[in-house]
Order: structure tokens, then sequence, then C-alpha cells
């Protein structure tokens, strides 16, 4: 009897606990990746409604609807949601990739027109290689280091795109995707705990507002760096675990790689084949890489570049190289005392970007005492994050020295800072007291990262108007013409690189031998120009890098204004109120 | 042949496609955003993966990334040879490289002797 009692209602339960059961288990497989969707639509929509006008000083922050911020943090939620649940662990890829294409896509959807001068200029090198199919290393550095951009014209050339312009608005968020893969092969080199893996490449996401993901040859030449250091890592280090493969045809093909891609960034960039063979270097003299000569294999191909292939720069500029070797306070001022200066909200965001590189650091700090004490101190990951340090003492690199530094260092930096919030213990059951600050510092960052990621979008982006009035320009100048602007921050050189003379009124006041006056200067220059004649533009873009950075004297741009409107024969043939464009005749040469 | 032994050959088989197609669109000087799409994949995948496949160790998850490096390194390797050698034409350099892939990638087909898995996809079998 007693059995029939109990046995009748647990056959009706059953079914009704499973279902329940399944419900629970099926939410909780789904629920992050709603989480997620629901996320990255609330952000879609809040790019959309972005009132660009609202851009302000502290960037596009303010543009943005104030529901969309928590987007973000939506996102986070779902990566820990995934996290906590356990599981397959390669699923937090997917939280990842949407939050990469989020936050990197937003400068792409809220600004249709490519922003970053530097991006006008590059599409400009590649239209000449493209038109010419030659490299005239006598125009600037940027043609005795010209493999990014041949690659570039060829990509022009054969997907018959108009531009190369036309691809760049999207290149941050394909950049960074890619990272994913070469960090992932770094950090499984360092643990087994695959939550550990990925809260790093997420942590190495929110950490990259430094913006040299544009198109560039750096943000290519970074993806070679991180895969030249995972390969070298993973397979390449003196570990009991690499011995027995030593001779194996994949380590052959691994270093051949290796070589062929440094080959390639040695051909592309300035700067980061240093930062490469720093950081193996370090790993060779430490004795945790097996690949011995590789550092001088990699020293003897910058060194055969720099001599053969760019003796023409390094003619030019020899002494300005080796001038500021060991010049710390110079590379102090031009990497750290210039760059705190500009407008009030500026200011604010040169501040945030400062207290988000010091909390990686003190995080990653914390995270690597919990490694050590858990008895591994990962010091190949340490050696690669640490090796390109010295750099700012060899070269200030335009003041940029220092952003590039704690680039190279991003790695290793969101590794620790990630193990400091997980803590060292493999596959271990996630407590609240884990996933809790790990949310709360990635809802954090997440949300930082529209300050300090797009906090110079006043003055990073062109409008219509900016773009039209250089399309004017260069329908007007004549080829040979001087092309005169108050500072760099214009939407030009994207054509007819090499056709102008391209001058700005702050270079020409920072390259004077004596103390001129911007009137004086402006005067000199254009009387002094060629017979083709002069053109003096200015845009909203110009007016807002003046006003943000600080770079000309206050009234500096409406001097250089006036004065070329009372020169002599000066016609205004453009303006639309934001834009003016300024024409005047030149003077044939006796 | 089950499911899982044409596994191997996606990868020739997406690569002769993408080649043939985006030789076809560059010949053809086709006006249309496909053509973009198609011969930046084939020129930013295509060549690296022929090869980062057969290495064999490296995680699925940073295929396609180290394919991409080594596209565009042996890329700009090229395109580098021919403007120092004052031969500049792209059109050119695409065919070869089309050539290239499909040679590869036919030989890997007719064989049928797919690689041997990589780790990541035995240990997802």
């Amino acid at each position: 009897m007693t059995v029939l009692v109990t046995e009748t209602p647990r056959t009706r339960e059953r079914p009704l606990a499973a279902s329940r059961l399944s419900i629970a288990s099926s939410w909780a497989q789904a629920g992050p990746f709603v989480l997620t969707a629901v996320g990255a639509s609330v952000w879609g929509a809040g790019a959309l409604q972005a009132d660009v006008d609202g851009v302000t000083d502290i960037g596009i922050i303010t543009a943005m609807p104030p529901a969309a911020l928590v987007a973000p943090p939506m996102v986070i939620a779902a990566f820990v949601w995934t996290l906590h649940r356990g599981g397959r662990t390669s699923l937090l890829g997917i939280h990842i990739a949407v939050l990469i294409s989020m936050l990197f896509g937003l400068g792409a959807v809220v600004q249709p027109i490519t922003g970053f001068k530097v991006v006008w200029r590059h599409a400009g090198i590649m239209e000449f290689i493209s038109r010419t199919g030659d490299v005239d290393p006598f125009i600037d550095a940027y043609f005795n280091w010209p493999g990014f951009f041949s690659l570039g014209a060829f990509i022009v050339e054969t997907t018959g795109i108009e531009s190369a312009l036309s691809i760049a608005e999207w290149s941050p968020v394909v950049f960074n995707l890619l990272y994913i893969g070469p960090l992932v092969i770094l950090y499984r080199s360092f643990t087994v705990d695959d939550r550990l893996v990925w809260t790093s490449v997420l942590f190495f996401a929110l950490g990259n507002w430094i913006t040299q993901d544009y198109l560039a040859p750096q943000a290519l030449g970074y993806l070679t760096h991180l895969m030249i250091g995972a390969i070298v890592v993973r397979w390449f280090r003196r570990t009991s675990e690499t011995r027995g493969h030593s001779h194996s045809m994949a380590r052959i093909a691994l270093m051949a790689m290796v070589i062929g891609l440094f080959a390639a960034t040695v051909a592309s960039h300035q700067l980061t084949p240093f930062a490469t063979a720093a950081a193996i270097g370090a790993l060779v003299l430490t004795r945790q890489c097996t690949g011995r000569l590789l550092p001088l294999l990699m020293g003897t191909l910058v060194a055969a570049w720099v001599v053969f292939m760019a003796s023409t720069y390094l003619t030019g500029h020899l002494q300005q190289l080796l001038g500021s070797v060991g010049q710390v306070s110079q590379s102090t001022d031009a990497n750290f005392n210039d760059r705190l200066g500009g407008s009030p909200g500026h200011l604010f965001v040169v501040r945030a970007r400062m207290a988000t590189v010091g909390a990686f650091v003190l995080l990653a700090a914390v995270g690597w005492v919990r490694s050590r004490r858990s008895g591994d101190s990962r010091w190949p990951l340490v050696l690669l994050g640490v090796a390109p340090l010295p750099l700012p003492i060899l070269q200030p690199y335009g003041g940029e020295m220092l952003l590039r530094v704690v680039l190279f260092a991003l790695p290793t930096l969101a590794f620790f800072a990630a193990a400091a919030l997980l803590g060292a213990r493999p596959f271990g059951r996630m407590q609240l007291s884990s996933t809790v600050p790990l949310f709360v510092v990635g809802s954090v960052l997440a949300t930082a990262f529209l300050l300090t990621r797009y906090g110079n979008e006043r003055l990073d982006h062109f409008t219509a108007s900016d773009v039209r009035a250089v399309e004017i320009l260069y329908d007007e100048a004549p080829t040979g013409a001087l092309l005169l602007a108050g500072v760099e921050n214009v939407p030009w050189k994207a054509q007819g690189y090499e056709a102008y003379r391209y001058r700005t009124v702050e270079g020409l006041l920072k390259h004077s031998q004596e103390a001129r006056s911007v009137g004086e200067a402006v005067t000199w220059t254009i009387e002094h120009g060629p017979p083709e004649g002069s053109f003096f533009i200015v845009t909203r873009s110009q007016e807002a890098w003046v006003e943000i950075m600080g770079t000309l004297p206050a009234g500096a741009l409406e001097e250089a204004e006036e004065t070329v409107r009372s020169m002599p024969g000066t016609s205004l043939i453009h303006t639309d109120g934001a834009a003016r464009i300024y024409a005047v005749p030149g003077k044939e040469k006796p | 042949m089950n499911a899982r032994s044409w596994v191997p050959m996606l990868w020739p088989t997406t690569v002769l496609v993408a080649g043939a197609a985006a030789m076809g669109l560059v010949a053809a000087d086709v006006e249309h955003p496909a053509r973009s799409l198609i011969v930046l994949w084939f020129l930013l995948v295509c060549p690296g993966i022929l090869i980062v496949r057969r290495i064999r160790v490296i995680d699925t998850v940073a295929l396609v990334p180290a394919a991409v490096a080594v596209s565009t390194s042996l890329e700009i390797a090229l395109s580098l040879l021919m403007v120092y050698g004052g031969w500049w034409d792209p059109e050119l350099l695409l065919a070869g490289m089309v050539a290239a892939t499909s040679v590869w990638s036919t030989v890997e087909l007719v064989l049928r002797r797919p690689h041997p898995a990589t780790v990541a996809e035995v240990r997802s079998r």
C-alpha cells in the first residue's frame, strides 16, 4: 500500500519536475546570449540616435542617449553569467566578439565620415602607389617603410573600391577581433583555465583605448607582434614540454612563419620591429626561449632594411634620431608633460586615461603577486610586457612612445588583472566573491571606454563641411600650389600626396629658426610660395583642434586668416560658414 | 564518406571558390560591393589559411587571425617586389595568387588526403 501511495505522486511529478528543470537549464544556457543580444540592440539603437552635434570636449559620451550606456554592462553581465555557469568556455568568446563590435564599431556608426587625419594621409600614400606603381623615398618617412601601403594599394586596385577610406571605418573592429587569436594562443601557454584565458581577452579589449587599430601599419604590425610573441612563448619556450618536439616539422614551419611575419613588419613600420625584437631578446637573454639566434636575425633584418631600403630617410634624419637617444627629459616632455594641456574637458579625458592605465597596473600587480604565491610567476609573460619599456628613452616618437609602450604591455597587464579577479585556482567553482568584482570592474571599464577611447571625438571626426572644403581645395588648386592650414587636423592628402606643398601655421611656428609672429610667418611663406599660387583653408576640425589641444596660441588661427585675407589679390573662393578657402595668386619667378 | 570527413575539405573548397569568384569579378571589372567583399576575403584569408592549416598545432580560434597575418605578410613581400622591381601590375599578382592557391587546393582535394586533424579538432570530437 505504502509503495503504491508513494509511487503514484512521484510518477506524476517526475515529468513536471524534469520539464521545469529543462526550462531552467535552457534559460541558463540561452539567457546570457539573450542578454548580450538585447545589450547589442540597445547599443545599436543608441548609436543610431546619437546626436553628433552633442559631442563635446569629453567626447562621444555626451552624444549618446543615457539608456544606451547600460548596454556594455549588460554584455559584461552576460559574460560573467556564462563564466559562473561553467560549461563550454569557448562560448565566452561570443560575448567578447559582440562587445568588441559594439565598442570599436561605435565611431563608424555615429560618425559615418572617416575620422583621423592620419587615415586620410595613409589613403593618400596608397593612392600614390596605386597611381604611379612606385615609391618616392624623398617625400617622407612613410615611403621608406612602404610595405603596408603597397599592400593597401594592391587591395584598393583589385577590390575596385574608390579609396582605402571606404574600408577604413571598420578597421578597429576587424583588427581587435583578429587580436583575439594570438592572445588565446599566448594565454593558453600560461594557464589551463580557459576562464582566465577569455577573461584576459576581455580585459585586453576593455583596455585597448589607445587607438592604434585604425587603418595603419602599426595596427597590422601589432597583429604580427602578438602572433610572433604567442608562437615563440607557446612553442619555443624552454620547458620540458617543448624539448621533446625540438625537431618536429611543425616547429620548423612555425619558425619560418615567425621570420616571415617579422620581415613583413620590418618593411612596414619603424617602431613595431624594435618592440618585437626587444620582447624576444628579453626571452632569449633570460633563457626562456629556445630560438637563441632569433634576436640576432631580427636585428640583422632591421639593420639591413634601415641601411639599404630606408637610407634616404636615415641620411636626412640621422642627427634627429641619434640626438634623442638617452634624452629622458625631452622624451618625458613629449610623452607626458605636453599631453597634459588643452581644454578642461580634454584634461579630464587625459586623466581618465591615466587612471585606467593606473588601475590596470595596480590590478595586474595584485594578480602577479597572487600568481607567484600559487607557485607560477609566469616570467615569459612579464618579460613580453616589460621589454618594450625602455623604448621611450631611445625615442620620444613624436610624443606617442608612452602610449605605444602601454599598448605593448597591455596583453600582460590584461592577463594579470584578470588573474587578480579570478584567482589562481583552475577549474574551481566560481564564487560570488569573484563574479561580483569581475562584473563591477568590467562594467566600469566598459563604460569608461567611451571616455578613454572616444574622448577626442570632437577633433578626431570630420564633418561633411570639412570634407567638402577639401574637395573644393583640390578642384581649385593647380598642381604645385602651396596648401596652407592652421593645424594638421584636415581631411587632406588622400589625393595629390606629392602634387602640392602642404604647410600648417603650427608647423611654421614650430620649425621657424627665429621667433616670428603668426602674421609674419604666414606672409613670408605665401610671398615665397610657388608661382602656382597659395591656398589657405580653415575648417571646423582645425578650430576644434586648436580649442581642445591648445597647440596654437589663442587667436592665432584668426590672426592667420586675417593676414591671408589682407594680402593683395586674395579672394575667398569657398565659404559655408564652418569652412573657408582663400586663394592668393603666386608671383612669377624672375 | 561521413559528414566529418568532409570537414578538412571545406577550406580548400572555400579557397578554390573564392579564388575563382575573385578572379572572375576582377577580370570582368564588375563594380559591385560583392566584388570588394569576395576579393578582400580571398586576399586576407585564403593564401594564409592553406599554410597555417598545414602547421596543425595552431588553435582553431587563432586559425583565421594567423591566416590573415600570413596572407598580408606574403602580399606585402610580393607587392613590394612589384613596386621596387618597377612592374606594378596588381591584377597579374592577383591572378598569380589565385593560380597558386587553386593548384594547392586542387591537389588537396584530388588526393583526398585531408591533413591530420588539428589538436583542437581532435578535442572537439
